[in-house]
């Protein structure tokens, strides 16, 4: 029975189950020092001066590092461009402050000491003296020619600069009967997996190597950063990613703060670890999604999109982050949706203030742009009296292969019949005229839809800085290796954070070689046993990795039936493997169990003729055919049923239908996992997850008291439907997947918000929309 | 003044000198006692994944101090399952997919354990408002739910 294809249960999870995972703070290593970082308290502010006396003088205070000591020994942290009309001035955003703090929380030294508790103590004892200025938190204000600079090296305080077009915008406007114009504002939220930041940094001084315990979805990348940053030889770098508790794009950072504890392990040539707390985490780890869109979409009054154009603000934050131009450009090369437009215009500017730096969240901006298409075209059906799904339904794209005016290739799927299927999910024309009665009896029902192509494998990057190393995901190379019971390892430069490699990656590897899958184990995470890859990141696994795993065990599958041909005086290609048994095809009991082939290839390997190499390994890389900026196209189309409480301002679910493509599913229990996972998470980021600042520059929100993320009671049961439409150009039909349900839930909820209480006069074009903001919402329609 | 904590955890006895009394009860476990599958994720009693049962019951151990353990009968995730037996709350998490990165997992199990003490045969909602202590990134709560449910069937038809 092939793998491919069954829910089988996961095979990574007894350890979790029974507390024996090991996540980077279960590992203590001998001699180990804990950290604790110094972090700035205003959001703006010169550095005058950084003193550890008084905390070395601490008993338990080991060592430390200031900004000042670590300005010569690392270098500027990595920012990534994209090819195109892309302007980067770089910030310089170094491990550690050393002239200017720019945001709350901002790094400024490091401090060793001899246990968790006490590296708490022993920074407080750090004596900083900093000169408050006058902070720039909003981007409006910021991108201003006479904005105050926040950093001297810049121009003005646009960080990033690009510009795209497509197709004719001039033709649509030229066609249009009118022009519709919004501006959107999307809010500051972010990922927070619930295992933060962590790392142990460890110097061999007689090895000269540095060894690193990581919570990242990066090992490799991180390696290849450190190497640069640090000036220190790759291949003395080693990264072990242990068990990740949650990666969601958050963990793609190479944090300054893992380069700051690099200096200090090699300073004490002790092993340092630092586990960031909450409050640490929501102020310094990455912040996401915070965006303006001013808007123009030309249309004809028989409801035809001709066009869309869009000015993009990004509050960008203090710095630069390396993944900057990723969420930035997914917003804008989202803005035509699945729907046949002639033009497209976006100018995005990320914008310099004094918030934490702007980073890479599931969905990488794919869910602004998606937001922006979808809500206007339902005030746009409202404009023209139209049903918003009569709309969607006239503009959206038919068939497939389609080339979109962004240059994309949508190359597989039928938007229309997944668009349909959702309907019937929730019985769409019932469900009108139920809103219709209720609204009768004062109740507010709403009725969200938003559709989306998603980009799985974004491939974008290039050297423009050329000081710096760019990670580059369209390949993924595979090792596996049988041993001489005839078990295999498949090793993959990847890492886990909840995304099931051990179980699909061994699916897939079962069905390639034709063994069963209890005989196959997946190795990701250290950079010292795996291939090198990009790393878990852009939904990218299916798409890329699990294609190579295909070929590297079709090539190991050839090498075991190679010395079994010999074994069975057969010829090579006449022999099988199936269910663990090397066979002659077609001769029946002419057969060896693969672990007799295994222990002759290592161990009697004198009786092979010559030209048979010994071992049982094999390498394979896969390179995935690109199809525009992405290497899958995958599709969904969501549609909540919500019922806001017009006194409270709460949403309640009645439905939530998702239908969704990702092409051949190799394990649709974990399919679906991801889809319901992602879209609670849009469903919370919407709803009731915000980073707020007041006017200084302070962060109120710095605890899970303050930011909300939503419990079991917030969340609905998702019905899924799950479509299959291979990919064509891709090994096994497999389509990215895992990010999509925190695209579109976004808009989807949106829509469904405003769709409920918008006979009460209240127009939505911001979120989030917690409760407070709709009762605002709803006072200032009453006037 | 350092303190002396003796303690009974998934039934073996622990006797620890030098207990500093600010030591929160997670990291005397985590750290002192090696049980390092109670896990730390916000540091404010908000999300659960701390929860042991402490003398009975489901605490978070991220707030509450180590000395007060002296003389506490105390289970965390290690102590669920009896020897190689996975409690069905285990296998449930398991067999509904219940979990992704595993981090929020122990918590949840101990918090659903008590949960199905006080409600041996509970609804989606009951299960749902059990729940609001713990909180998961990855999953949504539809197979921690779903997850819940199996083993109370389970546990249900066994004692039955």
């Amino acid at each position: 029975m092939p793998m491919i294809g069954q829910s089988i249960k996961r095979r990574e999870d007894l350890k979790y189950v029974t507390g024996s995972g090991t996540y980077v703070d279960d590992i203590t290593l001998p001699g180990m020092l804990y950290a604790a970082f110094v972090r700035s308290p205003h959001a703006h502010a010169r550095l005058l001066g950084v003193d550890t006396t008084k905390a070395l003088e601490h008993p338990k205070g080991i060592d430390a590092i200031t900004g000042a000591e670590a300005y010569p020994l690392a270098g500027p942290m990595p920012v990534y461009s994209y090819r195109e009309a892309a302007v980067i001035k770089k910030p310089d955003y170094r491990c550690l402050a050393h002239d200017r703090v720019r945001f709350v929380g901002e790094p400024v030294a490091l401090v060793a000491a001899a246990d968790r508790y006490a590296a708490e103590d022993v920074a407080e004892l750090v004596e900083v003296e900093y000169e408050p200025l006058e902070p720039l938190m909003n981007p409006d204000e910021s991108i201003k020619p006479d904005s105050p600079k926040l950093h001297d090296n810049l121009d003005n305080n646009v960080g990033l600069r690009i510009e795209r077009r497509g197709g004719d915008m001039e033709a649509a406007y030229r066609e249009a009967d009118f022009v519709f114009k919004r501006r959107y504002r999307m809010h500051r939220h972010t990922g927070t997996p619930i295992e933060t930041r962590g790392c142990i940094a460890q110097y061999n001084t007689g090895t000269q190597e540095l060894t690193l315990h990581c919570s990242t979805q990066i090992p490799h990348i991180l390696k290849t950063h450190l190497s640069e940053i640090l000036d220190f030889p790759e291949f003395k770098i080693r990264v072990i990613a242990p068990d990740v508790g949650g990666g969601f794009g958050n963990k793609l950072q190479v944090p300054p703060e893992v380069v700051a504890l690099c200096l200090l392990a090699i300073k004490t040539r002790r092993p340092v670890k630092w586990i960031e707390t909450r409050r640490e985490s929501l102020m310094a780890f990455l912040h996401a999604r915070e965006q303006t869109h001013d808007v123009e979409i030309p249309m004809k009054r028989d409801g035809t999109i001709l066009g869309i154009k869009s000015h993009e603000i990004v509050n960008a934050g203090g710095y630069l982050d390396a993944r900057i131009s990723g969420p930035s450009l997914g917003a804008g090369m989202w803005l035509p949706g699945p729907y046949m437009v002639k033009g497209f215009h976006v100018d995005i500017d990320a914008v310099m203030t004094n918030k934490c730096p702007y980073g890479a969240y599931r969905g990488f901006g794919s869910q602004m742009g998606a937001l922006v298409i979808e809500r206007s075209l339902d005030l746009i059906a409202r404009e023209l009296s139209r049903d918003p799904v009569d709309l969607r339904k006239q503009n959206v794209i038919k068939e497939t292969p389609y080339k979109c005016v962004t240059g994309h290739e949508f190359d597989s799927g039928d938007y229309m019949a997944g668009l349909d299927k959702a309907l019937e999910m929730v019985d769409y024309g019932a469900l009108r005229a139920e809103q219709a009665r209720l609204r009768e009896e004062g109740r507010y029902m709403g009725i969200g839809v938003a559709m989306a192509v998603e980009g799985a494998g974004w491939n974008t990057y290039t050297a423009a800085m050329a000081q710096h190393y760019v990670p580059t995901l369209d390949y993924a190379t595979v090792t596996m290796r049988m041993d001489t019971s005839g078990n295999v390892k498949v090793l993959i430069g990847d890492v886990a954070c909840g995304t099931s490699h051990a179980t699909t990656a061994a699916q897939v590897a079962a069905d390639a070689i034709g063994l069963p899958i209890d005989t196959i184990e997946v190795v990701e995470g250290d950079t010292a046993v795996t291939p090198y890859d990009s790393g878990t990141r852009a939904a990218r696994f299916s798409a890329v990795v699990l294609p190579a795993v295909a070929e590297s065990g079709m090539a190991l599958k050839k090498k075991v039936c190679r010395v079994g041909a010999h074994l069975l005086e057969g010829a090579e290609e006449d022999m099988e493997i199936v269910e663990g048994q090397v066979q002659v095809r077609g001769v029946p009991g002419k057969s060896l169990p693969v672990s007799r082939v295994a222990r002759v290839a290592y161990s009697e390997v004198a009786t092979l003729p010559h030209e048979i190499p010994a071992g049982l390994e094999a390498t394979e890389s896969f390179k995935a055919p690109m199809s525009g900026l992405c290497i899958t196209w995958p599709y969904s189309i969501h549609i909540p049923v919500v019922e806001v409480d017009i006194e409270t301002g709460t949403v309640k679910f009645l439905r939530y239908a998702i239908v969704h493509d990702c092409g051949v599913e190799v394990n649709p229990m974990v399919v679906e996992g991801q889809v319901v996972g992602g879209t609670a998470q849009g469903v919370g980021g919407t709803l009731l997850e915000e980073m707020v600042y007041d006017e200084d520059g302070q962060l109120l929100t710095t605890s899970f008291m303050d930011y909300l993320i939503p419990t079991a009671t917030d969340m609905p049961s998702f019905d899924v439907c799950h479509l299959q439409t291979a990919a064509p150009q891709i090994p096994g039909g497999y389509k990215g997947m895992g990010e999509g349900g925190c695209v579109y839930a976004y808009a989807a909820v949106v829509n469904a918000v405003a769709d409920a209480i918008e006979p009460l006069g209240v127009e939505i074009t911001s979120t989030p929309l917690s409760p407070s903001r709709i009762l605002e919402l709803l006072r200032e329609a009453r006037g | 003044m350092a303190r002396t904590v003796q303690a009974t955890v998934n039934g073996r006895k622990y006797y620890e000198e030098n207990v500093e009394p600010r030591l929160l009860l997670v990291h005397f476990l985590r750290d002192r006692l090696g049980l390092t599958g109670t896990h730390v994720g916000c540091d404010s009693t908000n999300c659960g994944a701390c929860t042991v049962m402490f003398n009975g019951k489901a605490v978070k151990s991220c707030t509450l101090l180590a000395v007060r353990a002296d003389g506490a009968e105390i289970t965390t995730i290690e102590g669920v399952a009896d020897e190689d037996q996975l409690h069905p709350l285990q296998e449930g998490f398991w067999e509904k997919h219940g979990l992704q990165c595993g981090y929020c997992t122990p918590g949840m199990i101990m918090s659903a354990l008590q949960l199905l003490e006080r409600h041996p045969d509970p609804d989606e909602a009951t299960v749902r408002q059990e729940l609001e202590g713990n909180l998961c990134r990855c999953t949504g709560y539809q197979n921690i739910v779903e997850a819940v449910l199996w083993a109370a069937e389970r546990l249900k038809s066994a004692g039955a």
